[in-house]
């Protein structure tokens, strides 16, 4: 009865409760738009690679290794010998092993030099294995294999030919003109930094920093990988797979005190996390914006309803005359306010859902942010509890008010 | 025979007001319908809230049905109203927005009588000469005539034991007052209310028991 009491009354207040409803509606929707955005972000973040139990790499830091290795961000400070890569590849609790060498660029995207391990093996979301959206793997040494956004941004197909810069800039004077890479493969979008890669060969890398007589007799037989001209003599980092995880912690500790190479083992997990910590201040400063927005509009609402209450004075007397209590008026406010703020969530959930189902693709392919349309988790019933809670405890005002106004003077 | 409205040294007085409007004794017995009169501001509105427990006197003891009304707590003295009372005001104060139905479910929520309230409200809907299609019907949208029989049907749909009525025929021609007289006392003959009838208009006097003019029983007196 007071459920229905209390519909009719919002119904017979439409204009200003309409009003109230979408100023809330807009508070929740961002509030829950970014706390949604914020968790996906976070976890399509930290599936930007899985599978790997240990990235090796030259010591420097575990960020920064992390950082060059998976997001091909930031310079390598040092490389590792190829026979340590060697090492690695052969020892018994490795499964695979991922060779990565760095430090050339084509047009401002990143040239990762690397083996036929890579295509097999990397993995990224929930552990899927890259495809190809046209092509085949390189098998040459002048073959390259690039990522979807290298291909989308410049226009790139299977045949085109790239010609790599030395150094890591957009704009460089310093070509590879002599060893051009023919494009035999795009890969699928991945979201990822391997979208903004261009893959080559280990020997593809050795090849195009040779004195140009060498690279002559490389030119002549390309399809060659073993040719002893191009075999490298160190590499920037490993990605290793290994046989059993329980392994990770004795290997990590056996590579980091490893005599005949300078070696760092990194738990890509752990460096994951320290470096999305490293995000949280603008991730709290979204949140407090968001909470801020959600404050102003439940003000909105207590004011809606305390100004409500001079029209309905009369309306709450004639209650009270019927046998109503004091207590029931009050609840009869909160249900209200409760109505609406529930009212609010649930249009904002829906609308976040169809939203986000349709952007899902877009946001994917455009910011590499695998954001889901599923809102109906713990976390998203957690604010929206909240949301309720926040919105009764703004009411009381206008519900104490309703409690304590005087019969007599109103009928 | 039991009383069923008894005031023994009730005195009122509103916030702010140097008056206080003192009664020393006066009882109702169960049944009897009574008319009150006086002039405007003499009193009357003031009594029937006090009798309804809308207004709180500042001494003395008023008993409802032989209960200590006065001494009761707010809330079970708003429990109490919702039983044993009916009130019909001068403006009838319906809920606007709601259907007549939902008008008078409320009361009967209120009280806690929820069974046969659509036979109940069936009848007095017929009683009052009032189409059945109004149940369904939004109170604001209804005539002033109708929507004072809608107020009669939700003062009488728990059977209360005292029904007070505040100047409700003051903007009906004489026609439509004495239909609703008749049909009032009617109502109250049937469940042998206790009818407290407040008006100025002496002429209305002659459809109830007994008439009592609020200065018989009430003084004012200047307090500082």
């Amino acid at each position: 009865m007071l459920l229905s009491f209390a519909t009719s009354s919002l119904r017979s207040r439409s204009k200003s409760v309409v009003l109230t409803f979408l100023s809330l509606l807009i508070s929740v929707s961002v509030l829950l738009s970014v706390e949604h955005i914020r968790i996906q972000a976070e976890d399509s973040f930290k599936r930007t690679v899985s599978g790997v139990d240990l990235i090796v790499g030259a010591p420097s830091g575990q960020l920064n290794l992390m950082l060059y290795s998976v997001f091909r961000m930031g310079s390598p400070t040092n490389n590792i010998s190829y026979d340590s890569f060697e090492m690695l590849q052969n020892d018994a609790l490795v499964e695979w092993a991922i060779p990565i060498s760095l430090g050339d660029s084509h047009r401002g995207f990143r040239v990762m030099g690397t083996n036929e391990s890579y295509f097999a093996h990397y993995k990224y979301g929930d552990k899927q294995l890259l495809t190809f959206s046209d092509g085949v793997p390189f098998s040459g040494v002048f073959d390259a294999v690039i990522g979807a956004d290298v291909a989308a941004t410049l226009n790139y197909k299977v045949g085109d030919k790239v010609v790599i810069a030395h150094g890591l800039g957009a704009v460089s004077f310093n070509n590879h003109d002599a060893s051009p890479f023919t494009i035999v493969g795009i890969l699928a979008p991945t979201g990822t930094p391997v979208d903004k890669t261009v893959h080559v060969s280990l020997a593809g890398i050795e090849a195009m920093h040779l004195p140009k007589k060498q690279l002559t007799r490389v030119l002549q037989a390309p399809d060659n990988l073993n040719n002893p001209l191009v075999q490298p003599d160190s590499i920037t980092a490993v990605m290793l797979g290994l046989k059993s995880k329980f392994a990770t912690f004795n290997l990590q500790r056996a590579l980091n005190n490893y005599e005949d190479d300078r070696l760092m083992a990194i738990l890509p997990g752990v460096a994951m996390a320290e470096l999305w910590q490293m995000m949280r201040s603008v991730e709290n400063v979204l949140r407090v914006i968001s909470v801020l927005v959600l404050v102003s509009s439940l003000f909105g609402l207590a004011t809606m309803l305390l100004a409500s209450m001079q029209q309905r004075e009369k309306e709450i007397a004639v209650l009270r005359i019927l046998g109503a209590s004091g207590g029931v008026v009050f609840t009869l406010i909160l249900v209200e306010a409760l109505l609406i703020a529930l009212a609010a969530s649930a249009v904002s959930i829906g609308a976040l859902t169809v939203v986000f189902a349709s952007l899902k693709g877009w946001l994917a392919s455009h910011y590499g942010l695998f954001i889901s349309a599923n809102l109906m988790n713990t976390h998203t019933l957690m604010i929206t509890g909240a949301i309720l809670v926040a919105a009764i405890v703004t009411s009381i005002i206008p519900a104490v008010d309703a409690y304590r106004s005087a019969i007599h003077s109103r009928l | 025979m039991q009383p069923a409205i008894e005031l023994h040294n009730v005195e009122h007085r509103y916030e702010k007001s140097h008056r206080a409007m003192g009664i020393s004794h006066w009882q109702v017995n169960s049944g009897e319908r009574i008319f009150l009169h006086g002039p405007s501001g003499s009193g009357k509105t003031t009594l029937l809230n006090l009798l309804a427990g809308i207004l709180e006197p500042n001494s003395g003891e008023i008993k409802l049905l032989g209960q200590a009304f006065s001494s009761l707590s707010s809330k079970k003295r708003d429990k109490f109203r919702a039983r044993h009372i009916g009130v019909v005001f001068q403006q009838f104060n319906l809920v606007p927005h709601l259907s007549v139905e939902k008008n008078v479910s409320l009361a009967a929520y209120f009280a806690g009588k929820k069974t046969q309230i659509n036979e109940r409200l069936d009848h007095y809907l017929t009683q009052l000469q009032l189409p059945s299609d109004v149940a369904h019907q939004q109170a604001g949208h209804l005539s002033v005539g109708q929507q004072q029989r809608v107020a009669i049907a939700r003062a009488l749909i728990n059977k209360p034991e005292i029904l007070l009525v505040d100047e409700p025929t003051s903007a009906l021609d004489n026609d439509a007052r004495d239909a609703f007289m008749t049909m009032l006392i009617s109502l109250c003959k049937e469940d042998n209310t206790t009818l407290l009838f407040v008006s100025h208009d002496q002429s209305l006097a002659q459809y109830l028991d007994s008439a009592v003019s609020l200065s018989s029983l009430g003084k004012y007196r200047e307090v500082s």
